[in-house]
């Protein structure tokens, strides 16, 4: 029995120190490989939600879609936002869902992310000569040209398909007007005044540096093969998310010792046992989020603090039964041990279903739903450890004689 | 006779008629919430815009802008099915139809509002603007999800205790469901993404809560001797009872703390959670053991009368 209690306390010490440690890497020392993930409800940003769509000339199809996330991807990381995801929604989804955390700029983010970016060289009857796909390099730059002096524009340069076929253009429509679209707008439109052989050019004509910028950006990241609407967004100012955080972390505080005033009134000396687990709970719970990485978000935070009540309840649950079992004139001793032993096939059945049902819910949710239910399962899986090594240990370690010997007193 | 030892003398499955009849009464001012509601307003549940789409834009300006002025500004660029109300000392929520607007434009609303009434608060503001076919998806797949872990809830509490204890929780649940959804309906709380979580965690509660009650009854039926089941029953949920309190009641004030200082973000997130934690708990001492001990009774009389 001694060894038992030994073997427990000190499994359930290496636990709670591991914990403790991750929590610190993670929570004071910022260590960036543990720093919680919290949800975009709660750190603030932008969050959008595309949707590919059929068009005459382009079907969205899985590759069509898989190259749209690439495109949109190297767009978002061009933007310069840290920890931006963009993300297929389902593996046969049409859905694309871009986030930006932090940022605040919706109309920004969506002038780029959506944009199908596709260039375009026409000539006057409407035949395309070169497109964005023959692009070599593209550059902002500043016009050299005397006149126009400074102004900003795009230099680019035509891959060898490209020059070969510009030249051939250039050629053949010398005196008339090669016109350069972007999704369909004109960007300007030259006469030619003799064949272009070496594929390069500018395009300029009255743009501002930040539209520049911003198209260089666009044909930098190649064009998106395939039509998107903008289904969804959503906009969280920082400080919103933020003095969340702050408020439901004094929340937690203030719960957790609501709780335990409580399981003193009803259980004293078992009371503050169950304290101590929730402690050591709490700590296991936390150091879990951090390593798996598990997004905080608000949903989230209701199944953490409804996994409180679940710790919570595994105390009850053997508290009362050991109670019960002194009622049988048994002594202390034993009712602890009859009271653990019995009460733990309700513990474990009822965590267990719970259990069930959220490997379901994340099977078949989507993220909300699934958020919750990670958050949940681990603090039921944490709950159950505590309750099982945690409280039990603690029970039987504080049993001295003297307690066992004033048993009603202690145990309320 | 301390208050342990009197509920043990609790006669609560002998009740039965008036538990059934107080749920009955709830869920019938429900559903008559949902009917009223439908005729009304159209849908049953005041369903927010995560699930029907539209857009709602919460910012605070330089100037403490006017309702009014903003409604003629929001109608002049198109928009007239807007509710725009005051937030703060110099906020504004803004909401539009989605029959109304594309998110694609949304943000041209604040540029126009930004005009009038100087810059907008970055840090504090909120823009959702959601096309119907999401809302429609979310409500779809978290359906999906919530049946298909009832089903195997089911499953798992029949391999584990028996159908009968699984069906006593699952109605249990039902209960809850109706009961929560009743309440939502009757105070009109918008619904949105969030709550699905919150709902999903009413479920959760009373599965867990009933489990432990059917535990009981498991143990019990191991030792009986002669006595009715319906003895056995109350004997089971009077001992327990304090187990159930003692849960719910710590768990609804962690809640409750949330409740009060989480805000107005997380409110009718926590709403839903108080009343799902209260039905979760009464549900399954007062609903599902007395369902479980009319559908045993019922067997074993049918068993007695073949023998007979």
């Amino acid at each position: 029995m001694r060894s038992k209690v030994t073997a427990s306390l000190i499994l359930v010490i290496v636990v709670a120190i591991a914990a403790g440690v991750i929590n610190y890497e993670g929570l004071i020392a910022k260590n960036t490989k543990l720093i919680p993930k919290l949800g975009l409800d709660l750190r603030g940003g932008v969050r959008i939600v595309l949707e590919a769509q059929d068009t005459e000339s382009a079907k969205a199809t899985n590759d069509a879609i898989d190259a749209a996330v690439v495109v949109i991807d190297k767009r978002v990381n061009a933007l310069g936002v840290s920890e931006a995801t963009v993300v297929r929604e389902g593996v046969n989804s049409k859905r694309i869902m871009v986030e930006l955390p932090g940022w605040t700029d919706p109309e920004a983010a969506k002038g780029i992310i959506g944009k199908t970016a596709l260039l375009e060289f026409k000539t006057e009857d409407g035949k395309v000569v070169v497109n964005g796909s023959n692009l070599k390099s593209v550059q902002a730059a500043l016009s050299q040209v005397q006149g126009s002096l400074g102004e900003p524009e795009i230099s680019f340069e035509l891959d060898a398909a490209g020059t070969t076929a510009f030249a051939a253009a250039t050629q053949a429509n010398v005196g008339k007007k090669i016109t350069i679209y972007l999704d369909s707008q004109v960007l300007m439109s030259p006469t030619v005044d003799s064949a272009i052989t070496d594929g390069k050019g500018v395009i300029s004509g009255g743009f501002t540096t930040a539209e520049v910028s911003k198209d260089v950006l666009l044909l930098k990241s190649g064009s998106l093969p395939v039509k998107l609407v903008t289904l969804s967004e959503e906009v969280v100012g920082p400080s919103l998310g933020s003095t969340f955080v702050r408020r439901s972390a004094l929340a937690a505080v203030i719960a957790f010792l609501l709780v335990v005033i409580w399981m003193f009134v009803m259980y004293r000396y078992l009371g503050l046992v169950s304290g101590i687990a929730l402690i050591i709970y709490a700590d296991i719970l936390m150091a879990a989020y951090l390593v798996l990485h598990a997004t905080l978000s608000l949903p989230a935070i209701g199944g953490a603090i409804l996994s409180i009540g679940m710790a919570v309840d595994a105390n009850c649950i053997i508290f009362e039964r050991i109670r019960e079992e002194l009622g049988m004139k048994k002594t202390v001793k034993s009712a602890i041990g009859a009271g653990f032993s019995r009460a733990f096939r309700a513990v474990f059945d009822s965590n267990l279903t719970v259990l069930v049902g959220t490997a379901f819910l994340f099977y078949f949710g989507s993220g909300t739903v699934r958020g919750f239910s990670v958050t949940l399962a681990l603090g039921v899986l944490a709950s159950m450890f505590t309750a099982v090594f945690a409280s039990h240990t603690l029970v039987d370690l504080l049993l001295t004689p003297a307690i066992a010997r004033n048993s009603r007193k202690f145990l309320g | 006779m301390t208050f342990r030892e009197r509920i043990l003398k609790w006669d609560i499955i002998g009740k039965t008629r008036t538990w059934f009849t107080m749920s009955s009464i709830i869920i019938v001012i429900g559903i008559a919430a949902m009917v009223v509601n439908t005729i009304s307003f159209g849908s049953p549940l005041k369903f927010g815009i995560d699930f029907i789409g539209g857009t709602l834009i919460n910012a605070s300006f330089e100037k403490a802008p006017d309702e009014a002025v903003v409604s003629s500004i929001l109608s002049a660029n198109g928009y007239s099915n807007v509710t725009v109300q005051r937030a703060g000392e110099k906020g504004i929520t803004m909401k539009v139809e989605a029959s109304e607007i594309d998110p694609a434009v949304s943000g041209k609303i604040i540029s126009d509002i930004v005009a009038k009434y100087g810059a907008v608060d970055v840090g504090t503001y909120e823009i959702t603007s959601i096309a119907p076919v999401i809302g429609r998806d979310l409500l779809r797949r978290s359906s999906l999800a919530l049946g298909l872990s009832l089903l195997f809830t089911l499953l798992y509490i029949t391999i584990r205790f028996k159908f009968s204890f699984g069906l006593a929780t699952i109605l249990g649940m039902v209960h809850d469901i109706f009961v929560a959804l009743g309440i939502l309906a009757v105070f009109r709380v918008p619904l949105n993404a969030p709550f699905v979580g919150a709902f999903l965690a009413i479920i959760t509660y009373s599965v867990q809560d009933g489990v432990v009650v059917m535990d009981r009854i498991r143990e019990k039926l191991r030792y009986r001797a002669k006595e009715p089941f319906d003895k056995l029953a109350n004997a089971a949920v009077t001992e327990t009872w304090m187990r159930s309190f003692n849960t719910s009641f710590t768990t609804f004030l962690a809640v409750l703390v949330l409740f009060i200082m989480g805000g107005a973000p997380i409110r009718d997130f926590s709403t839903t959670l108080l009343v799902g934690i209260i039905s979760g708990t009464y549900s399954s001492i007062y609903i599902s053991t007395p369902l479980l001990v009319l559908w045993v009774q019922g067997r074993e009389k049918a068993a007695a009368l073949q023998k007979a």
